[in-house]
C-alpha cells in the first residue's frame, strides 16, 4: 500500500541559523531520499528543534537554501509548505474537542463537513481511536494524545511529516509501542519523514537514515548499523550506545582484517584501508568475563547487580573498562584477576 | 489502510492548491485606485455630515490638479508592475521600496504643502503598506507572513502617529522658535521665566508623600488581606473595583462635601464652637468660623492618598501571598519570634514590592489632574498649569509644552526605575509546591493594627461613597439638606437632548467604539512583542513602555499641539477624543495580552500553521477562543476606564463632543456640586452595573466549560 512514487524528497543545502549573535546552525548539507525515515539524533540543545523548524517553516534560515521535492521553499511560511509537524507538547488545541482537532486542517482548507467527519474518523482508526472523536482533549491519556496528534498531522496528507520527540513525554512501555506504530503508519503512507530524539535505541530502531548532530553540525550520517559499526568521531562512537574507547592497531593478518588490542586479535568486518593505529570502541555487552585467557588482563574494580545483568568496572593497565555481563553468567568478586574477551560484534573502529 | 482509502480527497484538495488568487499587489492597488475614485482625498474641515457639495468635490483628489495624482501614478504602476519579469527577490525588493518610498514621499509632500490629508488619503496610505507588508512577507520577513508583516506595519505606523510623532512635536513647541530655529536653550530660559519652579517643587513633594502613605497604606491592607482575615477576598474586589468605577474628581468632591468650607466637619464643628455652640462661652464668639482648609496640599494629598492605595495594596497582597511559608517556619524553627521573623525574613523578601509600589504612587500622583484640580485651589501641580496654560487666558502652548516634557520626564524617569531595576529584583518564588502549614500569624499587634486601620478605611471610604450616593438627593449639600429629587430630574428626565444625556450618550458610544479598539490593538501589540521576534521591535517596545508612563495630560496637551495643523487634521472631531482613548488605555489591553498569552503554549500556534492555516486564520481559530476571558475583560475595562477618563481628552472635546467627565467639571466650575455628584454617581453605578453583568457571564461560560469537559 505505500506509494513511494508520489513521495518527495527533502533537502537543505548549507544551512545556517543563528539567534542574534548565536550560531545554532552552522552549515547542514542534508538529503533525505523519498519516502524514507530520517533520524536526527544529537543530544539536548545540539540544534535538532531548529532543524525541523526550518523544514516546517517556523523559523527562516540564515543563509542556505531549503527543497521540498524540486520546490526551493526557502521563504514560504509554514503554511504553505505542506508539511505537518508532531510536536514535543502535542500542541492539541484544548478548546476543540479530538475530532475537530482531528479535522481541523481540513476545515481551514474548506472541505464540507461530511467528507471532514469521514476523513476524521478513518485518520483516527489508523490510530486505534475510532469513536473517540466527541471527546475533550484532557479527556484523553497521554498515550492517546499523542496517536491524536499523529492522526491530526496525517490528515492533510502532507509530503513531509515532522515528529520532535513524540514519545518523549511517554513511559517506556508505551514508548516502544508508539515507536513501532509510527514507523508502520510511516511505511504505510510511503511520507518522507524527518523525526528527532535524542535517544539512540529510538533513532537505531526506527530509522531507514540517522544523523547524528553535535553543535549545531552534522557529526556523521548512515543506516543505523552503520553508524553503530563504524563512527566517525568518539563522539559518536558513544552516543550510539556506552563505549569503552582505547586504541588499536588494524591490520590485514593473512587476508583476514583484525584489529590488535593489547596483544589481543578480533576480526573485523569492512576495515579496507583503515589499517593502522586507530581509536576503536568496545561496547559493554561484548566484553566477557573469564577466568583463562586470551583476553585482556585486568582486576575487577567494583560491580552492581542491575536485574537481568550485572555491570562491571574492570581495571585495565590505566583503562577502566566498563562490561555488563547476563546475570546468568557466574559472578567475579572484587579483587579478581580476569581476561577480558572482546566479542568481535561489538567492536567499532572510529575513523 | 485508511489513509490510502482518501486518494479521491487529495486529487480534489490538489486542485484547490492550484486555484491563483489574484495577487494581493493588484488587490491593494484596486483599493487605492477605489479609495481615489470614491472617498474625498483631502480632509473636510466641518466632518462628513455638515459639509457643502462644493467643499465635498473640493475634496476630491480628481476634482483638481495635486497630489493624489502621484499616488493614483503608483498604484497603475504596480497593476503593471514592469519589473515583474525580475528574478524573485529582485522585484519583490522593488514592490517593498517602491511601497515604503511612495508612502513616505506623501506624507513629506502633505506637509511640505501643507495638505490636510482625508479618508481617501489615509485609504491609500494603507494600500501602501499592505503592498509593502505582502512585498516584505515575500522577501522571507517574519517567516514570510503576509497578515503578520502588515500588523507590525500598522502597530508601528500607529504608535509612531499617535505616540512619537505628538510627543516629537511638543518637544518642537519648546525647542524650535517660531522661524523654526533650534533653540535648545529656550526651554531652560522657560524653566526659569514661567514661575515653573515652584509647580515642580509642588508636584514633586505631594508625590513622594502620595507615594509614601499609599505604600504604608497598602502594605498594612496587603498584611491584613494576607494574613489576618480569612475573609479578604471582599477586600481584595472592593480595592480592585472602586479605583476604576470612581470618575477622577469624584473623590475630591466627597472630600469637598465632607471637610469643605460648607462640608458636615464644618458644619459640626460650628455647631459645637461656633457662635451659640454647645461648648462656647459668653465673650467668645467668633473664635471658630468656617475655613477651606482642605484646599490644598493636604486635601489632594487626602485624596491621592484614598484614590492610590489600591494601587499599591494590589501590588503588595500579590506579593506578600506568593511568599514561601517554608522560609517563615524555618526562621522560627531556629527560635525566632515573631517579630523577628517579620522583620528579619518576610519584610525583606517583599521589600522590592514595597519600593514598586512606592514609585507606582509617585507616577499616579504626578499624573493626577482631577483631584488637584477640584481642590488644587492655590497649590499648582505640573498636571493643572499645563491645562491653565491652554484653557486659560493665556493659551500658552510654549508653557504648556515645557510642562508636558518635564511631567512625562519625571514620570518616565519612575516607571524606567520601577520596570528596569525593582522589577526585576523580584525573590519570590513561586514553585507551586507550597507549604504544607501555610503562613504564620502575624505578631499579635500587628494583626490588631492593621485589622484596625483597615477598618477604620473601610468606614472612611464609606463614608465618602455615601456622601456622593446621597448628596444628589438633598437640596445643597452643607446649606440645605431637604430631601429633593431636582438634580436627578435637571439632568435626566427633560429628554435625551437635554441635561446629563447628550453627554452621557456621546461618553457610552466612545467608548463603545474605544474599547474593541483598545482591546484588540493591545492584544494585537502584546502578541507581536511576545511572539515575533523582528526588526523594529524595539520602535513597539518603547511605544508601549511611554503608554505606560505618560500622563494622561501630556497626551492631551500633544495631541492638540500634534493634530491642530495639515498634514495630520483632527482636532475637534470625535475621532480624535476616540484615538486619544485608546492609547490612553491601551496599558490595560497590552497587560491583559501578555499575562494571557503567556498561559498559551506557543505550539498550539504553530501546530495550526502547519496544518495550512495562515496566521490571520489561526489568530481567529486558536489563539482569540482561548484568549476569550482576557479579550473579554480588557474591553470591559478599557470600556470603563474610557467613561472615566478626562485628563487626555479635556483640550480635545468640544461642545459637540462633551463627554460625561467634561460636564461634571462643567458643573464643579459653577459650583453646581448637587448635578456633579448626580452625575457621579450615575455614573459610578453605570460602570459597575457593566463590571457585574460582565464578571457574570465570563465566570459562567468558563463554568460551563468546565462542566461540559468533565
Ligand atoms: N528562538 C530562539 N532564540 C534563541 N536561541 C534559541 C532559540 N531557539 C533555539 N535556540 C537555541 O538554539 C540551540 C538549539 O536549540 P534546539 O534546536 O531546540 O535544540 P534541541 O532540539 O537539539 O534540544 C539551543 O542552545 C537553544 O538555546
Ligand atoms: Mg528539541
Amino acid at each position: 500500500m505505500s506509494n513511494p512514487s508520489a513521495s518527495v524528497g527533502v533537502r537543505l543545502e548549507g544551512v545556517t541559523k543563528s539567534f542574534g549573535d548565536t550560531a545554532v546552525l552552522k552549515g547542514i548539507d542534508l538529503a533525505m531520499a523519498p519516502g524514507t525515515l530520517t533520524t536526527l539524533l544529537g543530544p539536548s540543545g545540539c540544534g535538532k528543534t531548529t532543524i525541523l523548524r526550518l523544514v516546517a517553516g517556523l523559523e527562516m534560515p540564515t543563509t542556505g537554501r531549503i527543497l521540498i521535492g524540486d520546490e526551493d521553499v526557502s521563504l514560504l511560511s509554514a503554511s504553505h509548505r505542506d508539511v505537518a509537524m508532531v510536536f514535543q507538547s502535542y500542541a492539541l488545541f484544548p478548546h476543540m474537542t479530538v475530532g475537530e482537532n482531528v479535522s481541523y486542517g481540513l476545515k481551514v482548507q474548506g472541505v464540507g463537513k461530511e467528507e471532514r467527519h469521514a476523513r476524521a474518523e478513518a485518520a483516527m482508526a489508523s490510530v486505534g481511536l475510532a469513536g473517540y472523536g466527541g471527546r475533550y482533549i484532557d479527556q484523553l491519556s497521554g498515550g492517546q494524545q499523542q496517536r491524536i496528534a499523529v492522526a491530526r498531522a496525517l490528515i492533510l496528507e502532507p509530503k513531509v511529516m515532522l515528529f520532535d520527540e513524540p514519545l518523549s513525554n511517554l513511559d517506556s512501555k508505551l514508548r516502544r509501542q508508539m515507536r513501532e506504530d509510527i514507523r508502520r503508519l510511516q511505511q504505510d503512507t510511503g511520507i518522507t519523514s524527518v523525526y528527532v530524539t535524542h535517544d539512540q535505541e529510538e533513532a537505531l530502531s526506527v530509522s531507514d537514515e540517522v544523523v547524528v548532530i553535535s553543535e549545531g553540525a552534522i557529526a556523521q550520517k548512515g543506516t543505523p548499523k552503520h553508524l553503530y559499526r563504524r563512527p566517525v568521531s568518539p563522539f559518536v562512537a558513544t552516543f550510539m550506545g556506552d563505549a569503552n574507547i582505547t586504541t588499536g592497531r588494524v591490520r590485514d593478518l593473512d587476508g583476514v582484517m583484525v584489529v590488535e588490542i593489547d596483544g589481543l586479535r578480533v576480526p573485523i568486518e569492512d576495515a579496507e584501508g583503515l589499517a593502522g593505529e586507530r581509536q576503536v570502541a568496545l561496547r559493554p555487552e561484548s566484553l566477557n568475563l573469564k577466568d583463562i585467557g586470551p583476553g585482556l588482563r585486568g582486576t575487577v574494580r567494583s560491580h552492581a547487580y542491575v536485574g537481568a545483568a550485572t555491570e562491571y568496572w574492570v581495571q585495565w593497565g590505566d583503562h577502566e573498562l566498563f562490561a555488563i555481563m547476563p546475570a546468568s553468567t557466574r559472578e567475579f568478586p572484587v579483587g579478581a584477576q580476569v581476561y577480558v574477551d572482546i566479542d568481535p560484534v561489538g567492536v567499532a573502529v572510529i575513523g | 489502510m485508511a489513509i490510502a482509502q482518501n486518494k479521491p480527497a487529495q486529487n480534489k484538495r490538489a486542485q484547490a492548491n492550484r486555484v491563483s488568487w489574484i495577487d494581493p499587489l493588484v488587490l491593494w492597488s484596486l483599493a487605492g485606485l477605489a479609495a481615489f475614485a470614491l472617498l474625498p482625498w483631502t480632509a473636510l474641515e466641518y466632518g462628513i455630515f455638515d459639509v457643502t457639495g462644493g467643499e465635498l468635490l473640493a475634496a476630491y483628489g480628481w476634482s483638481s490638479v495635486n497630489l493624489s495624482l502621484v499616488a493614483v501614478a503608483v498604484f497603475a504602476l504596480f497593476m503593471a508592475r514592469p519589473w515583474r519579469g525580475l528574478a524573485a527577490p529582485a522585484a519583490h525588493r522593488v514592490d517593498a521600496l517602491l511601497a515604503a518610498g511612495a508612502f513616505l514621499g506623501l506624507l513629506a509632500a502633505a506637509d511640505g504643502g501643507r495638505v490636510a490629508l482625508g479618508y481617501g488619503a489615509a485609504v491609500q496610505l494603507i494600500a501602501l503598506g499592505g503592498i509593502a507588508a505582502v512585498a516584505l512577507a515575500r522577501l522571507g520577513f517574519i517567516r514570510g507572513d503576509a497578515f503578520m508583516t502588515a500588523s507590525i506595519l500598522i502597530i508601528v505606523g500607529l504608535v509612531i502617529l499617535f505616540v512619537f510623532f505628538p510627543i516629537s512635536m511638543v518637544f518642537s513647541k519648546v525647542l524650535v522658535d517660531l522661524d523654526g530655529t533650534f533653540t535648545p536653550f529656550a526651554f531652560f530660559d522657560n524653566v526659569t521665566a514661567f514661575g515653573i519652579g515652584r509647580v515642580l517643587v509642588n508636584s514633586l513633594s505631594l508625590a513622594v508623600a502620595v507615594g509614601v502613605s499609599t505604600t504604608i497604606l497598602g502594605l498594612v491592607f496587603a498584611l491584613y488581606a494576607a494574613r489576618v482575615s480569612r475573609r479578604a477576598q471582599g477586600l481584595i474586589k472592593l480595592f480592585s473595583i472602586l479605583p476604576i468605577i470612581t470618575p477622577p474628581f469624584v473623590i475630591g468632591l466627597s472630600l469637598i462635601l465632607i471637610f469643605g468650607r460648607n462640608g458636615t466637619i464644618n458644619d459640626l464643628l460650628l455647631a459645637l464652637f461656633g457662635d451659640g455652640g454647645l461648648f462656647i462661652g459668653q465673650g467668645n464668639e467668633g473664635w471658630f468660623e468656617r475655613s477651606p482648609y482642605i484646599y490644598g496640599f493636604w486635601g489632594i494629598f487626602l485624596a491621592q492618598t484614598l484614590s492610590f492605595t489600591p494601587i499599591s495594596f494590589m501590588l503588595l497582597v500579590g506579593m506578600i501571598s506568593t511568599t514561601n511559608p517554608a522560609l517563615e517556619e524555618a526562621s522560627l524553627t531556629m527560635r525566632a519570634s515573631d517579630w523577628q521573623t517579620f522583620r528579619h525574613v518576610t519584610f525583606p523578601l517583599i521589600r522590592p514590592g514595597i519600593a514598586n509600589a512606592f514609585l507606582l504612587g509617585v507616577i499616579a500622583s504626578l499624573a493626577d489632574f482631577g483631584n488637584p484640580l477640584v481642590l488644587g485651589g492655590d497649590y499648582d501641580v505640573m498636571a493643572t498649569e499645563i491645562y491653565f496654560s491652554i484653557v486659560g487666558a493665556q493659551l500658552d502652548y510654549a508653557r504648556a509644552a515645557t510642562l508636558g516634557i518635564l511631567l512625562l520626564a519625571f514620570s518616565l524617569a519612575a516607571y524606567v526605575i520601577q520596570r528596569q531595576w525593582i522589577g526585576k529584583k523580584s525573590y519570590v518564588t513561586v514553585t507551586g509546591k507550597g507549604g504544607a502549614g501555610g503562613f504564620q500569624p502575624l505578631p499579635r499587634w500587628m494583626r490588631r493594627a492593621t485589622a484596625a486601620i483597615a477598618f477604620a478605611w473601610i468606614l472612611f471610604t464609606a463614608i465618602l461613597y455615601g456622601s456622593i450616593l446621597l448628596g444628589g438627593f438633598v437640596v445643597n449639600w452643607g446649606a440645605d439638606y431637604t430631601p429633593t429629587l431636582a438634580h436627578y430630574e435637571e439632568l435626566w428626565t427633560r429628554g435625551l437632548g437635554y441635561g446629563a444625556w447628550p453627554s452621557f450618550l456621546t461618553t457610552l458610544g466612545f467608548a463603545a467604539v474605544a474599547a474593541p479598539l483598545t482591546a484588540v490593538l493591545g492584544i494585537l501589540i502584546a502578541y507581536v512583542t511576545t511572539r515575533r521576534r523582528f526588526l523594529g521591535r524595539n520602535v513597539i517596545d518603547f511605544g508601549a513602555m511611554i503608554c505606560f508612563a505618560i500622563p494622561g495630560t501630556v497626551i492631551g496637551v500633544s495631541y492638540v499641539i500634534a493634530f491642530n495643523t495639515p498634514p495630520i487634521l483632527l482636532t475637534g472631531s470625535a475621532v480624535i477624543v476616540i484615538i486619544s482613548f485608546v492609547f490612553r488605555n491601551m496599558p490595560v489591553g497590552i497587560r491583559a495580552g501578555i499575562s494571557a498569552l503567556s498561559q498559551i503554549d506557543v505550539s498550539l500556534e504553530e501546530a495550526s500553521l502547519t496544518q495550512r492555516a495562515g496566521s490571520m486564520r489561526t489568530i481567529f481559530s486558536v489563539v482569540l477562543p482561548l484568549l476569550r476571558p482576557a479579550l473579554i475583560s480588557a474591553i470591559v475595562f478599557s470600556f470603563v476606564k474610557s467613561m472615566t477618563s478626562v485628563s487626555a481628552i479635556i483640550f480635545l472635546v468640544t461642545a459637540d463632543t462633551q463627554v460625561a467627565t467634561t460636564y461634571i467639571l462643567g458643573r464643579v466650575e459653577d459650583g453646581d456640586y448637587g448635578q456633579s455628584i448626580c452625575y457621579g454617581s450615575v455614573l459610578i453605578i453605570t460602570m459597575l452595573a457593566v463590571i457585574l453583568v460582565i464578571n457574570r457571564v465570563i465566570g459562567r461560560s468558563r463554568t460551563e466549560r468546565q462542566t461540559a469537559m468533565e
